[in-house]
């Protein structure tokens, strides 16, 4: 989106920085009354920033000057009125049947020169959380994720709401988007790490976790993890994506992070799944963390306690097995 | 089923104990028929449960009357005279405030307050404690309140916030309709947090109290395009701390919990007819 080139900003960006909002809507309420075409050249600035030209909606409506705009810019205040609408049927909503090039750059430039933007809040706030959203879910665009990550630590430091964000990222169905949270367990900011630690359920506040065990352990887990989907609406502690522990058990890998029913391959690994089924669910994690690591260190130590009944295992895990096996 | 010091408990004499129409009748009889273990180490802790479930049922209904509007966090709004709205759309409770006083404001003046549906269902709890605890016990045990769904929880209702997968839902719980193929653009029908009301009702903020059907036809008509799958009843309930919860009131009430007949005579109004959801204001 960004050239390598640093472009200076638009007149109107340099001028917000340079006055309060109040300062800035009144001066752009006398650009608008004078000339009016010079003051839609302004705001159609291709190198202007989505915050400017939101800041500007009001005095763009009262002086009936939005389809002087550039497209891009009619596009994006469209889009904008939609979400705060909140009505994803009615006029303008296009965009959301059939994802199209020419809007997925409209939603790009939106984020990404939005994501930063500490002044806007309330509707802004909204806006971009329904821009990551149809991003993310219905575009399922990756080049947005590590800016709605950006703009989540942001939102959190500045203690506004970040649920339908946190929601809006786990929307992209991938666990990309937990290894750039989990990018965050290093900070030297204590503060983000507790965060990251706090969205991505492992430790506790206070605890300690680094990226590398995270990393280990989603590399480790990867084939077994379904998407969970679970938002802040739903729990306080939600899981995106959890273990399927039965198909780690028998190491079967989960199909594109779905969860999807096993089926045994014989009549001896129904009689262990049900057993295994009738574990308590610790144990039952505990054992499946046992069975792959055992799988790797000592297949025949493996396939010899695989023969013997599943209660008998799930001891020999409780004996042996040493890794932390986590919530998710 | 239910267990008495490890031991299962007959419920059928304390189930008759109620009258006729008593809705504890009906949360006994759920607790003894479910697959769910729910243990007790004394007859006084499960009339408790019995009790705080049968008010929360009752509190979910008066709020349903309140006024309370549905909004979202960006948009929440309170009562400031009780409550700090803070910058995430939380309500804090104002400093030298009465946390008795404040949630009571908010099922007399609900119009006054605007939030989303989790937030809802804590402040259901939160009203049902208030009528079984009494306003001295009700602010000594809740001396801050901080209402922003299940984010900020009280240690003793924190499990209401995770919920955990159960046989059965029983009355007074909170469960969830989860909405899988919602359009992006309106994440405030991701789902609809609920508690579950006698006769097969649920009360959900924004939408009413309404049946399993009419809820999710409500949630299956904010799907995106082309969606595939409907909108469903979780098996998964979140409960508070029942047994913290009746030690705290133990601790604090010198005289014996309420009998059963004391309990059933709770003025129980017919619960309006159930109407297909729309939530207002959005």
């Amino acid at each position: 989106m960004t050239g390598n080139v640093a472009r200076p900003a638009a007149y109107l960006d340099a001028l917000r920085a340079q006055t309060t909002p109040d300062e800035y809507r009144a001066k752009l309420s006398n650009l608008c009354s004078g000339d009016k075409r010079h003051a839609a050249l302004l705001l159609s600035d291709e190198r202007l920033s989505f915050p400017a030209l939101f800041a500007a909606r009001e005095q763009i409506m009262q002086h009936g000057l939005k389809m002087q705009l550039s497209g891009k810019h009619i596009a994006a205040l469209g889009i904008a009125e939609q979400i705060l609408a909140r009505n994803p049927k009615g006029e303008g909503s296009s965009y959301l049947k059939s994802p199209a090039n020419k809007e997925l750059s409209v939603l790009l430039w939106m984020l990404v020169t939005g994501f930063r933007e500490e002044g806007l809040r309330g509707a802004y706030d909204e806006v971009l959380d329904g821009v990551t959203a149809v991003l993310l879910d219905l575009y399922h665009e990756k080049r947005a994720l590590s800016y709605a990550v950006d703009l989540l630590f942001l939102r959190a430091k500045s203690g506004r709401n970040y649920h339908d964000l946190f929601w809006a990222i786990s929307r992209f169905g991938d666990p990309s988007s937990l290894r750039l949270i989990a990018a965050r367990l290093d900070a030297p900011d204590a503060e983000t790490a507790a965060m990251a630690r706090e969205l991505l359920g492992v430790g506790d506040a206070q605890g300690s976790m680094h990226f590398s065990d995270y990393e280990r352990w989603l590399r480790e887990n990867d084939p077994f993890l379904y998407f969970a989907g679970e938002s802040m609406q739903y729990s306080a502690k939600p899981a995106v994506f959890r273990v399927d522990h039965a198909r780690k058990y028998v190491n079967r890998a989960t199909p594109a992070y779905e969860k999807q029913v096993l089926t045994p391959k014989n009549e001896q690994e129904r009689a262990r799944l049900a057993e295994f089924s009738a574990l308590e669910e610790s144990d039952r994690a505990m054992l499946a963390q046992y069975a792959h690591e055992m799988r790797q260190k000592d297949p025949d130590a493996w396939a010899q306690l695989e023969a013997k009944p599943v209660a008998q295992q799930a001891e020999a895990a409780k004996k042996n097995g040493g890794e932390t096996v986590w919530s998710i | 089923m239910v267990y008495l010091n490890g031991e299962q408990f007959d419920t059928a004499p304390l189930i008759n104990a109620y009258p006729a129409n008593a809705i504890e009748r009906t949360i006994l009889a759920q607790m003894t028929q479910s697959g769910d273990a729910f243990r007790f180490k004394s007859k006084d802790a499960l009339q408790f449960e019995v009790n705080l479930r049968a008010k929360t049922a009752e509190a979910a209904q008066a709020l349903n009357r309140s006024g309370m509007d549905f909004t979202v966090f960006h948009e929440s709004r309170c009562n400031e005279t009780y409550w700090v709205r803070k910058d995430n759309g939380g309500f804090l409770l104002r400093e030298g405030a009465s946390p008795a006083a404040a949630i009571r404001d908010i099922f007399q003046n609900g119009r006054k307050y605007g939030t989303e549906c989790a937030t809802a269902m804590v402040i259901v709890f939160y009203g049902a404690l208030l009528n079984v605890y009494g306003d001295t016990l009700f602010n000594r045990t809740f001396p801050s309140i901080y209402l922003m769904n299940w984010n900020r929880m009280d240690p003793l209702l924190q499990s209401v916030g995770i919920p955990k997968d159960v046989q059965s839902l029983i009355i007074g719980d909170r469960g969830y309709f989860n909405n899988p193929d919602v359009n992006p653009q309106t994440p405030e029908w991701q789902g609809e947090n609920v508690i579950v009301l006698p006769g097969g009702l649920y009360y959900g903020h924004g939408i009413g109290i309404a049946t399993a059907e009419n809820i999710i036809a409500a949630l299956n008509g904010n799907r995106k395009d082309g969606a595939q799958r409907t909108a469903y009843l979780m098996d998964a309930a979140g409960r508070p701390n029942y047994n913290e919860l009746y030690r705290q009131y133990a601790a604090f009430t010198p005289s014996p919990q309420p009998t059963a007949r004391r309990s059933a005579a709770l003025n129980w109004p017919p619960f309006p007819a159930p109407r297909r959801g729309a939530r207002s204001g959005v």
